[in-house]
């Protein structure tokens, strides 16, 4: 159809918004991060440094460092999150076909904002009036506090995170479960398959396209997060939990280091947008298989 | 012959019954574990809605307290006297501007993604969910800096357009896979009908996905309730939104846990209503043809 | 009301790596019923969808009397579609779907609410889904619903109807019914119709003129009877007409046809001359219909062939046979009463003018 040269009036809208609100913020924070600001000087008397900042950045341990923190919190809280929701999602959709006012009582761990979520980690964790912290530390489990201890913070952190976010996957799980076709059941009974072949070979497949985009949520959100980590831990103790927002947060709002952050800024960038590539076209590639 | 017939029928009627009863079983038994997934689903919240009716002393007890005076001075103290339910109308100011923003103008271009042949289309993509996610951090400093030359700070213009740097992604992406579910017939349909090409989109298409603009706008709803950064950096006093808020009540001297509690349950409310009022559209919506990648 | 021209219409998909249609010259002219015959995949949908302007064409131009109309967009072209797909709006009553070309913003001030309701009662009425209205297209059947897609094409009067095998889906009896109310239509209107089919019966009964398309090609364009008659080449021989043609190689020998079991035919002068000029190495093509053929006693002069029946398939008043010779299976047709009997051994004939003869390279018909 030769509406051609109308196309642009339905994507200009948009466009504009994104210049606006992203390329152009984007492209200042690349010009920032060739530019040295110092604790004291005001904005505006940037000096020009080169590359410098990127060299800082290179020897810098705890740049790598957030880097394995934010793989060591996405991986095993996707994992998790997608295993117990997908587990809950299989539990509750009968139920809810019933009753869809489940559906708004799960979500209720969601809508807690993860400032709040997080500060329930804290209380409840807490060694002295916590519930969980008082009974991790009278069954020995944990010595002392769990967020004050480089091994168990991150777990805590996952756990709490998972807390928030399972019921979402279920939700968007369970609505998938109840959009499936009956006649594949049908025929598998017909053939004779029992529960369990039933599930790995009728449901499941059916099922992915719901799981994908529910994981894709989550992994897409998993490298933004911040404020659960810095309510709960502040990226502590040491650099046990500083994921890579968390430290670029502290690099340009607590030092007010805007060079170093935009730096960092631009090498976060780079690195998601091979990460979501690979993802997308891996995706896409799954898809074109199915 | 008519023996075997005999014999074989009642086998196959009691096979029948203990395939129901089994499932009947199994009916229940996946409700009480429904039932125990809301208790442990909604224990936290509840925990947290009763700590907004405790005193301090009784919350900071080593030992629960089940049974106490519920007072209403956390809800007074928050709300009231420190004036936050000002916030929560922020928050909602900011989430339901944002999400309408980006509803009006990213669902017309998620259409234009599904249907118009865009040079580098794929490439447009990558780039929008890269933004998506990428962490708050990257676009606030620069945000921050466009925003203070615009002399926009402490307006609220800037938190709802920060807010629309993540849902406008989030509302492409998917819508664009909810489109690209319907058959492109609808769309020849309706153009021989007569409409032109954003006729169609108004009549034949968008009653399609109604349900699917509900589920996509209730999500960015949450997140952009949830939103922590651009809320506390971006805005002032009068313009916050209630969760950048929430960890001004973690002092130095401790916790105001009470109050905490009372804000959070407050705060979550305006948003659970909104999923109950819409849950059939919700369901439906995340249902509607398979939402895909 | 309008003729519509196709020019040079070229088109692919998926980047040049399926040709749908290849260089297609139409000439439909204004007010006529023109049906379009071919097998599944030929281009007869992709036809419809360019003369609907609902896809781009690659090459070429097509014309709607004459103006040029290639870059229209398919509002502005004014035809009503019954798309294969029936593309019906899953969220609107079969009511509502049917009202809504009416409803097109553009013809706001032409039609009134009441006269929207009467119209779609009487279309309703006239595809027999009156009691359908207030349904959702989702809780019809196939049939059902392929008669709404057609109602929401005829609902309006507009320059051209595109007809995409809309009754293919209906119950036999049903169809035949359209079929009769499809023409009464078309001719109380004097629209002029494009109708696709994979049915050659239906063509034929239906159409004022008509192509046989294949692979993406015109084989021949022609009245019903002028491509019955006078087929164009192999692949229309065989597609129209039911059974088919039965189709045999023969040799041309001193002033006769040499056919398979070495029976000669003679043939006129004239024939033979221009036989011999087109044929290759002395080969033909021959073609002829199962009707032309007669049965005969094995021990007839006249029989060409003889052969044993092997099967005998009785459709009412005539009966279709099968006849196996030594090289080839034969099918004629007979009235049932002079049908012979399964394992029978008979003699077949027929006559030379009944023959159709086609050049065995280019497959075309020798004239």
């Amino acid at each position: 159809m030769n509406s051609r040269r109308y196309i642009i009036w339905w994507i200009l809208p948009a466009a504009i918004l994104f210049l606006v609100i992203i390329l152009i913020p984007f492209l200042t924070a690349l010009t920032f991060s060739f530019r040295s600001f110092s604790f004291t000087s005001s904005l505006s008397t940037g000096q020009y440094i080169g590359v410098d900042n990127y060299r800082k950045l290179v020897f810098d341990n705890d740049f790598y460092n957030s880097f394995k923190v934010t793989f060591l919190y996405m991986v095993p809280a996707i994992l998790l999150q997608g295993i117990l929701g997908l587990g809950m999602a299989l539990v509750i959709a009968g139920a809810v076909r019933r009753a869809r006012i489940l559906i708004p009582i799960m979500l209720l761990p969601t809508l807690l904002t993860p400032v709040v979520i997080g500060l329930i980690g804290v209380l409840t964790l807490n060694p002295d009036f916590g519930v969980i912290g008082q009974l991790l530390k009278k069954w020995g489990w944990v010595q002392g506090s769990v967020l004050g201890n480089a091994s168990t913070a991150l777990p805590a952190i996952i756990a709490v995170d998972t807390y928030q976010w399972t019921p979402f996957i279920a939700v968007i799980l369970t609505a998938g479960l109840l959009a499936l076709p009956k006649e594949p059941y049908e025929a598998a009974q017909v053939d004779g398959a029992n529960p369990i072949q039933t599930f790995f070979r009728v449901t499941m497949p059916l099922l992915w396209p719901y799981f994908v985009v529910a994981l894709l949520i989550r992994v897409i959100d998993a490298f933004r997060i911040f404020d659960i980590i810095w309510v709960m831990t502040r990226g502590g103790p040491g650099t046990a939990t500083e994921t890579v927002a968390v430290y670029a947060y502290r690099h340009t709002f607590r030092f007010w280091d805007f060079g170093y952050g935009s730096a960092l800024i631009m090498v976060i960038f780079v690195f998601i947008s091979i990460l979501v590539e690979y993802l997308y076209k891996a995706l896409q590639r799954w898809q074109a298989a199915q | 012959m008519s023996l075997s017939a005999q014999t074989f029928r009642p086998v196959v009627s009691a096979q029948k019954t203990a395939f129901l009863s089994s499932r009947r079983l199994f009916t229940w038994l996946s409700y009480l574990l429904t039932a125990l997934l809301v208790v442990l689903f909604l224990f936290p919240w509840l925990w947290v809605f009763s700590l907004g009716f405790k005193t301090r002393a009784e919350i900071m007890s080593p030992n629960i307290v089940w049974i106490w005076t519920p007072t209403l001075e956390n809800y007074i103290e928050v709300l009231i006297n420190k004036g936050y339910w000002r916030l929560i109308v922020n928050s909602l100011v900011i989430a339901v501007a944002a999400v309408a923003l980006c509803i009006v103008i990213g669902v017309p271009t998620a259409y234009a993604f599904s249907r118009f042949p865009i040079p580098g289309k794929e490439s447009w993509f990558y780039m929008i969910l890269t933004f998506r996610m990428a962490p708050a951090v990257v676009l606030a400093l620069p945000l921050y800096v466009l925003f203070a030359r615009a002399k926009l700070l402490g307006t609220f213009v800037a938190p709802i357009l920060a807010h629309c740097t993540f849902t406008l992604p989030f509302v492409i992406w998917l819508m664009r896979s909810f489109f690209d579910d319907i058959p492109k017939e609808i769309d020849a349909a309706a153009m021989t009908d007569g409409y032109s090409r954003w006729e169609t989109f108004l009549y034949a298409i968008l009653p399609l996905v109604k349900s699917g603009i509900v589920a996509v706008a209730l999500f960015s709803i949450i997140f952009s309730w949830n939103e922590f950064l651009y809320g506390l950096i971006l805005t002032s006093d009068a313009t916050r939104p209630v969760a950048s808020q929430i960890p001004s009540l973690i002092r130095p001297h401790g916790t105001l846990w009470g109050e905490v509690c009372a804000l959070a349950t407050t705060a979550s409310l305006p948003v659970a209503f909104l999923i109950f009022a819409l849950q059939r559209q919700l369901v439906r919506g995340l249902s509607f043809g398979a939402i895909k990648g | 009301m309008a003729k519509i021209t196709l020019m040079n219409v070229s088109k692919q998909y998926k980047g040049g790596a399926i040709q749908a249609l290849k260089d297609i010259n139409l000439e439909i002219e204004d007010g006529k019923f023109f049906c379009l015959l071919g097998p599944a995949g030929a281009g007869k949908t992709t036809t419809i969808k360019l003369i609907a302007g609902v896809e781009p064409v690659d090459q070429g131009k097509i014309f709607m009397d004459d103006q040029e109309v290639t870059h229209l967009l398919p509002n502005q072209r004014d035809v009503a579609v019954a798309f294969e797909t029936y593309a019906l709006y899953p969220q609107r009553t079969v009511r509502e779907n049917l009202a809504f070309p009416l409803r097109a913003p553009i013809r706001r001030k032409e039609w009134s609410e009441e006269q929207i309701q009467a119209r779609v009662e009487e279309i309703a009425k006239l595809l027999g889904i009156e009691d359908l209205l207030d349904r959702l297209p989702r809780q019809l059947s196939g049939g059902q619903r392929q008669r709404v897609a057609l109602g929401r094409a005829l609902v309006r009067k507009p320059k051209a109807y595109l007809l995409d095998e809309p009754i293919a889906h209906l119950d036999a009896k049903l169809r035949h019914r359209m079929r009769g109310e499809l023409r009464r239509i078309q001719l109380e209107l004097g629209i002029t119709t494009v109708y696709t089919t994979p049915d050659q019966l239906e063509a034929l009964s239906l159409a004022d003129q008509m192509a046989v398309i294949n692979e993406g090609k015109i084989e021949q364009v022609g009245s019903p009877a002028e491509i019955y008659q006078r087929p164009a080449n192999v692949f229309v021989a065989r597609f129209v007409g039911d059974p088919p043609m039965n189709i045999f190689h023969a040799e041309l020998e001193d002033a006769t046809l040499c056919l398979f079991g070495g029976k000669k035919l003679g043939i006129s002068e004239p024939l033979f001359s221009k036989l011999a000029s087109a044929a290759v190495e002395k080969s033909l093509i021959i073609g002829i219909r199962p009707r032309d053929i007669r049965v005969l006693s094995p021990s007839s002069a006249e029989a060409l062939w003889r052969g044993q029946v092997k099967y005998v398939q009785v459709l009412g008043e005539t009966s279709i046979l099968t006849v196996s010779t030594d090289s080839y299976e034969v099918r004629i047709k007979v009235n049932s009463q002079e049908a012979p009997k399964r394992g029978e051994a008979v003699g077949l004939g027929f006559d030379v003018r009944d023959c159709h003869f086609f050049d065995p390279r280019s497959e075309r018909r020798i004239d």
